[in-house]
């Protein structure tokens, strides 16, 4: 064992490596998602891992928790090679939702994973608090370590996740997009804590999606693309339009349809000074026969439109009208009646009606199909009419009748999007229309989009993937932290242009 | 052929359907195999006594209560919410019935139309607990089913409910063609029943709201509405059962009610793993109260005490629900392949 090795390591010599990967190769079915990655993690620096959804990074990290054992290749600690399958290695990994319990006290928390101090075989409370006031006494930090988890900011609870993760002695700390939900001044504060962390020794891997926070914050950047590692360089040296050039690479694939620049129709929605839940005010038309993609990094804001939309959520302020009727106050009930057709992101929480069948599913509301509620329905009819509109896009199953939770994530959103066309719906609101669905099958949902907007319906896009919405849209509304940063159309609406306007200080807009 | 896009090559064709076929009646249409293979036993091992008109007339007019209750019961099931106060409104209603043509002096259609109404106004109650007031089904009709066990209590200060009743009234339960009459409003019920959750689109939405509540309000469904509905439609088949259990009975009796409760869940959820695999539906429970009945009769018949009744329901209700988890769990992994 070399853990007591590892113990002594000293925090002086930089730059040291701590943790390394040599050579990791990793196939899952057909596809590499590792594909002979090296790195290295030095003492005391923040190094930053960019690329996109599915570039390898998050199966790097669950190499290095021990969740994943690689096809090939080693994980080095200190220069020796360790499994992380088999012993604890001392990473701690810090995900979006932090595992904290949010019902327990900030003591607690810290006492849950490094054990409970305790006195005669009961829990000494007052040293379990004294050690958490200890460990968060560094830092910028308010709060008691009695007060409840429930009752601190998204940035004090990262600040305690980091802490907690520093009192396990962690040597690396593993950070996977901390920022998503945070506002600018808790960024501020989360990076000091990592700042102290990574003065007191600490290795901090952050894995972001935002190249500002790169270079405030980042020693290092390591670019991943299709499993492979693309480049890594000392973040002084690189400079933005090079990290993006790796992101996104060269080929922006087949896989999307030449959008038709033709004229627009008639104003279908038309949002006006709208505010929601601290998003806006923004205001926002999207014409018949026009595909608008509303994009930014998750937590932007765009995805709250869309709901807004489908009636899902109210405007706290402003005006929302579709066909020329308001409709701020409307139901989900009064978007289906009126022809809004919606593909939500969360396909098992929010679209699908699991137990029952492809058929069943296909036609949830007959409502929506003209029947009344006690009027007959002729079974036969309607499987041939699944039968045919499953054709539409080539759902595979094994019958109409099959579970639809038997089907593969790429032919459920086929069958979620048949749904809205079945209904007619001449305007359709599709959130993350791609996610978890294969390329073959991004094609055909794509052309199926293009398809319905020339003939006269208007989509609302809300996506998160710059490639999609460069692709197929005609014309990109981007969000940044709440506003919209700019709308980028024809020439200008490519993956840079998407990308530095997402992420960047400053909007600009082509209008 | 209705399929979509289906694999071909990986289905032989004859051999494929025979044995398609054998397979389906064996994993659907089990529970209809082992109830007529427990019929042909208990006939079998009592010729006697089993299969006689008079056996099958008492298990018919007995059950007939329990298949109504199960058929309310499937209802909230479908939409996913349980209704546990079924068993008191059993009780409150037939006491009702009794109570006011002898106590208020009401005909019987009158009485009759008022506990069906009373019923009606439980399960609004129910559905607007559950919907409205957000509380879990299982608590929020634990809850007002206790206190409709203490309405009861209160009206009959815990004594029989006797007096005299019109011929008509008894008449309601008695036989036509030699069928017990109560068997026939059960059989009716279940076609009304069947033709709603199967033929009408209220019944698509019903089982939509209970597979995914939030997918169907996001889908423009009235979800609310329709487990309301349910809840109503629940507590109202209860309070016919009770309207035929009074006839049957012609005393009131607060000890009477509760204890119906358990077979009819059982049925449903034994139900369920019939026919529609996994899917509450009306033929599988009444296969199932069949089966739950054709067995605590025969065990009786061959010696058994009364307490077989309660222990068997019991037995039942568990491996009813944990068959029916595995059928699920079997489904889900098959369909991974």
């Amino acid at each position: 064992m070399t853990s007591s090795a590892l113990e002594k390591q000293s925090v002086k010599r930089t730059p040291s490596e701590v943790l390394g990967v040599r050579g990791l190769h990793m196939t899952f079915g057909g596809t590499r998602a590792l594909n002979g990655v090296d790195l290295t993690l030095h003492a005391g620096e923040v190094h930053a891992l960019l690329g996109e959804n599915g570039a390898g990074k998050s199966t790097l990290i669950k190499v290095l928790a021990g969740v994943y054992v690689p096809d090939s290749g080693e994980v080095r600690l200190d220069d020796e090679a360790v499994d992380p399958h088999r012993s604890k290695l001392p990473i701690a990994f810090i995900h979006q939702d932090l595992g904290l319990v949010d019902s327990l006290s900030i003591a607690e928390n810290i006492a849950l994973a490094t054990g409970y101090a305790s006195s005669g075989g009961l829990i000494s409370w007052r040293q379990v608090r004294q050690r958490a006031g200890r460990l968060l006494a560094r830092n910028d930090f308010h709060a008691k370590p009695s007060d409840l988890v429930s009752s601190l900011t998204a940035a004090e609870r990262s600040i305690v996740a980091i802490a907690r993760a520093l009192a396990l002695d962690a040597r690396v700390i593993v950070l996977d997009e901390p920022t998503a939900s945070l506002a600018e001044a808790d960024v501020a504060r989360l990076f000091d804590a990592l700042r102290d962390a990574t003065a007191a020794g600490a290795a901090i891997l952050y894995v972001t999606h935002r190249l500002d926070e790169v270079f405030r914050l980042a020693d290092r950047v390591t670019v991943f693309r299709n499993g492979r590692l693309i480049a890594t360089h000392p973040v002084a040296e690189a400079s933005s339009a090079q990290l993006v050039e790796e992101i996104i690479g060269t080929d922006p694939g087949e896989v999307f349809v030449s959008r038709s620049d033709g004229e627009a129709g008639a104003t279908k929605i038309a949002i006006e000074d709208a505010v929601v839940a601290g998003i806006g005010p923004f205001s926002l038309e999207v014409a018949a026969g026009e595909i608008v993609g509303l994009t930014g990094r998750r937590g932007a804001g765009h995805e709250l439109v869309g709901r807004c939309v489908i009636g899902d959520r109210r405007l706290d302020r402003g005006t929302l009208v579709v066909d020329g009727e308001r409709l701020d106050r409307q139901r989900p009930r009064d978007a289906a009646r009126g022809g809004i057709g919606f593909a939500p992101a969360k396909r098992a929480e929010e679209a699908l009606a699991t137990g029952l069948s492809v058929r069943e599913n296909l036609f949830p509301n007959l409502g929506l199909l003209g029947s009344g509620k006690f009027s007959w329905r002729r079974p036969r009819a309607e499987r041939r009419r699944a039968a045919a509109a499953a054709g539409q896009l080539k759902v595979r199953a094994a019958s109409s009748e099959a579970p639809i939770e038997t089907l593969s994530g790429g032919n459920q959103q086929k069958v979620v999007l048949t749904r809205c066309l079945e209904t007619g719906a001449r305007t359709l609101v599709l959130e993350e229309p791609t996610t978890g669905v294969d390329v073959g099958t991004k094609a055909e949902i794509y052309h199926k989009v293009v398809e319905l907007a020339s003939g006269g319906a208007s989509v609302l896009m809300i996506s998160s993937d710059f490639e999609e919405v460069a692709g197929v849209c005609n014309r990109a509304v981007v969000f940044n932290r709440g506003r919209i940063a700019g709308e980028l159309r024809g020439e200008r609406l490519t993956v840079p242009a998407l990308i530095s306007m997402a992420i960047g200080g400053e909007g600009s807009s082509d209008d | 052929m209705t399929d979509l896009t289906v694999d071909e090559t990986t289905e032989p064709r004859l051999a494929a359907r025979v044995g398609n076929a054998f397979r389906s009646l064996f994993s659907d249409g089990l529970l209809l195999v082992v109830l007529i293979a427990l019929i042909v036993f208990f006939s079998l091992l009592l010729p006697d006594t089993f299969p006689t008109t008079f056996n099958m007339r008492s298990i018919l007019s007995e059950k007939s209560v329990i298949l109504l209750m199960a058929l309310g019961l499937a209802l909230p099931l479908v939409t996913n919410q349980f209704d546990l106060s079924v068993g008191y409104v059993l009780c409150l209603s037939h006491i009702l019935m009794i109570g006011l043509q002898v106590r208020t002096g009401l005909s019987w259609p009158l009485a009759a139309l008022l506990v069906l109404l009373a019923g009606a106004a439980i399960g609004l109650v129910n559905g607007l607990l559950v919907t409205k007031a957000q509380i879990n089904s299982f608590i929020a009709t634990l809850g007002s089913g206790t206190a409709i066990y203490g309405v009861a209590l209160w009206y009959t200060h815990g004594e029989q409910v006797v007096g005299n009743i019109s011929p008509g009234f008894i008449d309601l339960s008695g036989t036509t063609a030699g069928i017990p009459r109560a068997a026939l409003y059960a059989l009716v019920a279940c076609f009304a029943l069947w033709i709603l959750l199967e033929y009408l689109p209220v019944g698509r939405h019903l089982y939509v709201t209970g597979a995914n509540p939030r997918a169907a309000e996001l889908l423009g469904l009235p979800t609310q509405r329709y487990t309301i509905a349910a809840f109503i439609g629940s507590s109202t088949l209860t309070a016919l059962a009770g309207i035929i259990l009074a006839s049957q009975l012609g005393v009131g009796q607060i000890t009477v009610g509760p204890e119906y409760l358990l077979p009819a869940f059982a049925a449903v959820l034994l139900g369920a793993t019939v026919f529609k695999r996994g899917r509450v539906n009306v033929w599988g429970t009444v296969v199932a109260v069949l089966l739950l009945a054709v067995t605590v009769s025969g065990l009786q018949q061959l010696g058994a005490q009364s307490w077989v009744d309660p222990l068997f329901n019991g037995l039942m209700l568990i491996v009813a629900v944990g068959v029916a988890g595995w059928v699920s769990r079997l489904r889900a992994a098959a369909g991974r392949d």
